[in-house]
């Protein structure tokens, strides 16, 4: 990249950690956190100091305080309170998860209830961050990747995230099809390959048909409750019930000590990745009830052990596999390519598994880790520079239709189809003399209408009367670049018409979306009043040590002196203004004493010189 | 002069309390104080009179040091605390890293070894410090449990302490078991009294307890069988004691309960204790004794005032010994050194956090704990030696 273009950056937001990269000198690379890790947890928590926090160190207090602790938000993001999928949440969630006021969903982190886009928005400024520290200037542009299995909505929220992140969001792109063309499989191959993606917290199987500049998924599928914590929790359980046996002592009812087990299980399994076994000693982990010496555990993990804890985990991974790929109508032997995304894929086990499974060595060469944030990297880039090759096409990521009588869906609009586009179909009258149609527009792949996303509705009135199935209205779907997607119906006999626009919702209103950039604004205005206090405060505090050094130095060069004797005197009052102006902590005030004593330390300094003093 | 005499007596009463909480240097300022007011008081004088035996070097130690410290001792070497006191009898952990550093009772004793373990507090008089882990025994061990006396006297030890002298008491004085944080002073406290003491306020507070006996197993009284088996309460027919009186209508009840005027002279000894230690600069005592005022009057704004303030001060000491806040500060020990040293899980919690990558000011975050909490453990790790500053 020119030294001089604006820097453009792809992040992989993930249910568990996320990962920022940039193209650098045509090859993409990943951009280590000013911790120097490629992976920054994606948790968030108020500490009990009322410190925010956001990331490694968040994850490290996440058992200690539950309730203050965000994670796996990605699992909540843009989805309807009411929904399934956060109900089977609530029951397994420590933290605060509240209803907002359009069914969405909140969290309350401390005393504050946050939207899940604000929640996103605190990993998405972390990595930003991290990226300005890479760059040394601002970063203003970057591309998100969200699973395949997104709907508008959840999408909608990225985008919102990334916005009160104070990122312009290029593009949201689907996570299989950016480890795709990391690859740079959208030049090289053509044809069907696999994704298989085991993160921290979600498991993903994807099948793409790629050709001709398109990443079309054809299939995914897994489980979002199911990743690396499954496998940690395996050697959690199994630490702390050989400590139990041993000691009498339940680990797991300690959140200090389950902390501990849960850093180091996940520790050993990183580990015996690379080695055949592993030494887990956590000194002084638990003071038993009524005093005395603290307990240590000290064990030893192998990597048969590990592989026996995780057998029915590994399996369970390759059924659904198979579940996708028979969805698919594809056979592992129809594949091209076999593509490793996530850490748990390092696994020796798993890798030996996806191996017999797909009857193929899966591709090599990028970080399982890193392979999704470095194909956003590449689409960013793409996005921003003309010379690009590669050319990656918006496409809708569900399929839009109608509900149509009996309850089921008319799709007009199949998933993965280019956009702009649009597409009319016509629809008759199901019952006689019927005078009002009800349009409803569904997103999702169900043939079920209530199974699917209802994105808005409304009712066309006004036809004429007929024996059901002669009157005609034309049902038109508009999707502009933009995603947004309009409605219209009309009577073909009367001409009459109604339509509706309908704009995916990640659960912020757009008034609510301006409040919280506002709020934003606000806040970094303070937060840069709080650094000047801060600087101020400093300066101040070294010029009241450098007063109070030459004091007894001046004392000393002329203490007969009447003229010496009110300079020290007045030093004093400064030196007691400057500690009233520390204690009021406000910039006019700071300023005001620091100017005094700019001058005050000036005029001893002058003084010692003319009495010989240092 | 008996204004003095009384506030001495007071101190002396503080003093105690101290030093049966583990802070002993606290413990000897209350007890000095005491003395200049009144330089009679018998029990300060005893008090620090076993202050006059060396100190043994609590100060931070390099970590080989520290790894010898806890080297474990040869096969066979007897351990001190299995000869000395039984394994219950221990005094929970203590931590005090304005002074001294993690103290147990029962921490490992190295009687073959000059050094003090890392662990040991900082004492003023060893053989107090012992002395009073020795009482304590006396009041939880029960009567039929009484420590046999060690072959040898170990060092420091002095047996003044002990009404006859020669060694610990043959048999307890009180066999009602006693929580220091949680109860008051068990009337073992006052059990051995100096001839001429009773008018002072520790003896005052805390009446003597009944002169244990023999068990005797023809006793008759119902208390001998009952809340007290196998002691006999003797009565002092001399000094006019007679036997209970048939008592002709109900007991007068008065409007503040005899528990809630002892409840509130505690309390008021206590914070005059507490003030004393602060204009001492002891806040680490203070916070002590005002905890446990506010354990007997949660609701007292006195007690909360003087708690914030004494935490606000002890919590800027403590984090002018960590020095830049920002700092990362690093593990100094090897894995193996580490689970020598005496510590507790707390302790052992941020010491696990620390991994060259997160602040003083992320440690705060993490840990979980109350700041000043965290504070202590960490500016004990440093003056043992175990972190750097960063």
């Amino acid at each position: 990249m020119a030294a001089d273009r604006e820097p453009v950056i792809g992040i992989d937001l993930g249910t568990t950690n996320s990962v920022v990269a940039t193209v650098h000198e045509g090859s993409p690379v990943v951009i280590k956190n000013r911790a120097g890790q490629s992976l920054t947890p994606s948790v968030v928590a108020i500490a009990k100091t009322g410190k925010q926090l956001v990331g490694a160190i968040a994850k490290r207090q996440a058992i200690t305080n539950a309730v203050d602790t965000v994670f796996a938000s990605k699992r909540l993001i843009g989805r309807k309170f009411s929904s399934t999928q956060v109900q089977e949440a609530l029951g397994v969630l420590p933290y605060r998860v509240q209803v907002g006021e359009h069914d969405d969903v909140r969290i309350q982190l401390a005393d504050k209830q946050l939207s899940l886009p604000e929640i996103a928005a605190l990993i998405l400024k972390e990595l930003k961050l991290d990226a300005e520290a890479h760059f040394g200037r601002p970063v203003r542009k970057a591309v998100i990747t969200v699973p395949a299995y997104f709907n508008d909505g959840q999408r909608q929220a990225t985008k919102d995230a990334g916005r009160i992140a104070g990122l312009e969001v290029l593009r949201i792109i689907n996570e299989p099809t950016a480890a795709a063309l990391a690859y740079g499989f959208g030049k090289s191959v053509s044809g069907k390959i696999a994704v298989f993606d085991l993160g921290g917290g979600t498991f993903d199987i994807s099948v793409l048909d790629v050709g001709g500049g398109v990443f079309d998924v054809i299939a995914t599928g897994g489980d979002t409750y199911l990743g690396g914590e499954d496998f940690d929790n395996r050697v959690i359980t199994w630490l702390a019930q050989d400590f139990a046996k041993e000691h009498g002592v339940d680990l797991k009812k300690d959140r200090m000590a389950l902390q501990r087990l849960k850093d180091a299980a996940e520790k050993a399994k990183i580990e015996l990745s690379n080695g055949r076994e592993t030494q887990v000693n956590l000194p002084f982990i638990s003071t038993p009830e009524g005093g005395g010496a603290a307990l240590h555990l000290q064990k030893t993990l192998t990597r048969e052990k590990l592989e026996e804890l995780c057998r029915d985990l590994v399996e369970r991974c390759i059924v659904l596999c198979d579940q996708v790929l028979e969805e698919a109508k594809v056979k592992p032997i129809d594949l091209k390519e076999m593509i490793l995304v996530g850490g748990m894929t390092r696994m020796p086990r798993v890798q030996e598994a996806v191996k017999q499974y797909f009857r193929r060595d899966p591709c090599k060469g990028v970080h399982p880790d890193e392979v999704v944030a470095l194909g956003a990297a590449v689409q960013a880039q793409a996005l921003t520079t003309t010379d690009s090759d590669v050319v990656l096409l918006d496409v809708t990521p569900q399929s839009l239709g109608v509900a149509v009588a009996g309850g089921y869906v008319r799709r007009l609009i199949p998933r993965n189809t280019t956009v702009p586009m649009s597409v009319t179909e016509a629809f008759t009258t199901s019952k006689d003399n019927q005078q009002t149609v009800k349009i409803m527009v569904l997103q999702g792949e169900n043939d079920v209408a209530h199974q699917n996303e209802l994105l808005g509705e409304f009712i066309l009135t006004g036809l004429r009367e007929a024996p059901r199935g002669q009157v005609n209205v034309d049902v038109t779907f508009d999707v502009n670049a933009e995603g947004i997607v309009s409605v219209s119906a009309k009577d073909r006999e009367t001409g009459l018409h109604q339509s509706i626009q309908v704009t995916a919702s990640g659960g912020l209103t757009e008034d609510e979306l301006k409040k919280i950039l506002d709020e934003q604004a606000d806040m970094l205005l303070e937060a840069r009043s709080d650094e000047e206090v801060k600087g101020k405060s400093t300066e101040l505090n070294a010029l009241m040590r450098e007063l109070a050094s030459l004091i007894p130095q001046l004392e000393k060069s002329a203490k007969d002196s009447q003229f010496t004797h009110d300079a020290v005197e007045k030093a004093h009052q400064a030196l007691l203004a400057a500690k009233r102006a520390l204690e009021t902590n406000t910039l006019p005030e700071l300023t005001r004493s620091h100017d005094a004593l700019t001058r005050t330390v000036g005029l001893f300094k002058g003084m010692l010189s003319r009495f010989g003093g240092p | 002069m008996a204004i003095d005499k009384g506030r001495a007596a007071q101190l002396v009463d503080a003093g105690i309390w101290l030093r049966l909480s583990g802070d002993l240097d606290g413990a000897r300022k209350l007890f000095e104080r005491a003395l200049k007011l009144d330089p009679e008081n018998e029990k300060a004088k005893e008090f620090l009179g076993q202050g006059a035996a060396p100190a043994a070097s609590a100060g931070a130690t390099s970590p080989s040091a520290v790894a010898r410290q806890y080297a474990p001792p040869p096969p066979g070497t007897p351990s001190w605390d299995s000869v000395q006191t039984p394994p219950h009898a221990t005094v929970p952990p203590r931590y005090d890293p304005v002074r001294g550093s993690f103290s147990v009772s029962s921490a490992p004793q190295q009687p073959e070894s000059p050094q003090v373990p890392l662990a040991s507090p900082p004492m003023f008089s060893d053989s107090a410090f012992r002395t009073a882990a020795a009482a304590s025994h006396q009041w939880t061990a029960p009567a039929s449990a009484a420590p046999a006396p060690p072959s040898e006297s170990p060092p420091g030890l002095t047996p003044s302490m002990f009404e006859g002298g020669g060694g610990p008491p043959a048999a307890p004085p009180v066999t009602e078991a006693w929580n220091y944080k949680t109860s008051s002073p068990p009337k073992g406290v006052t059990a051995q009294p100096s001839p001429g003491e009773a008018s002072d306020a520790w003896a005052t507070s805390f009446p003597p307890a009944p002169k244990p006996s023999p068990v005797d197993p023809n006793a008759r009284s119902g208390w001998d069988r009952k809340s007290q088996p196998g002691v006999k309460i003797e009565i002092d027919t001399t000094q006019g004691a007679v036997d209970f009186n048939l008592v002709s209508g109900a007991p007068k009840v008065s409007s503040v309960s005899s528990g809630t005027r002892r409840r509130a002279d505690e309390v008021a000894a206590l914070l005059r204790g507490a003030r004393d230690l602060i204009e001492l600069d002891d806040h680490t005592g203070a916070m002590d004794l005002i905890s446990k005022a506010q354990t007997l009057d949660p609701e007292n704004a006195e007690i909360k005032s003087l708690l914030a303030r004494s935490e606000k001060t002890l919590l800027t000491m403590l984090e002018g010994k960590l020095g830049n806040l920002e700092a990362t500060p690093r593990v100094l020990l090897k894995d193996d050194e580490i689970i020598w040293l005496n510590l507790d899980h707390r302790a052992g919690f941020v010491l696990a956090q620390i991994d060259g990558t997160v602040t003083f000011e992320d440690l705060f975050a993490v840990s979980g704990m109350a700041r000043l909490d965290t504070a202590r453990i960490l500016a004990q790790l440093i003056e043992q030696g175990v972190i750097s500053r960063g």
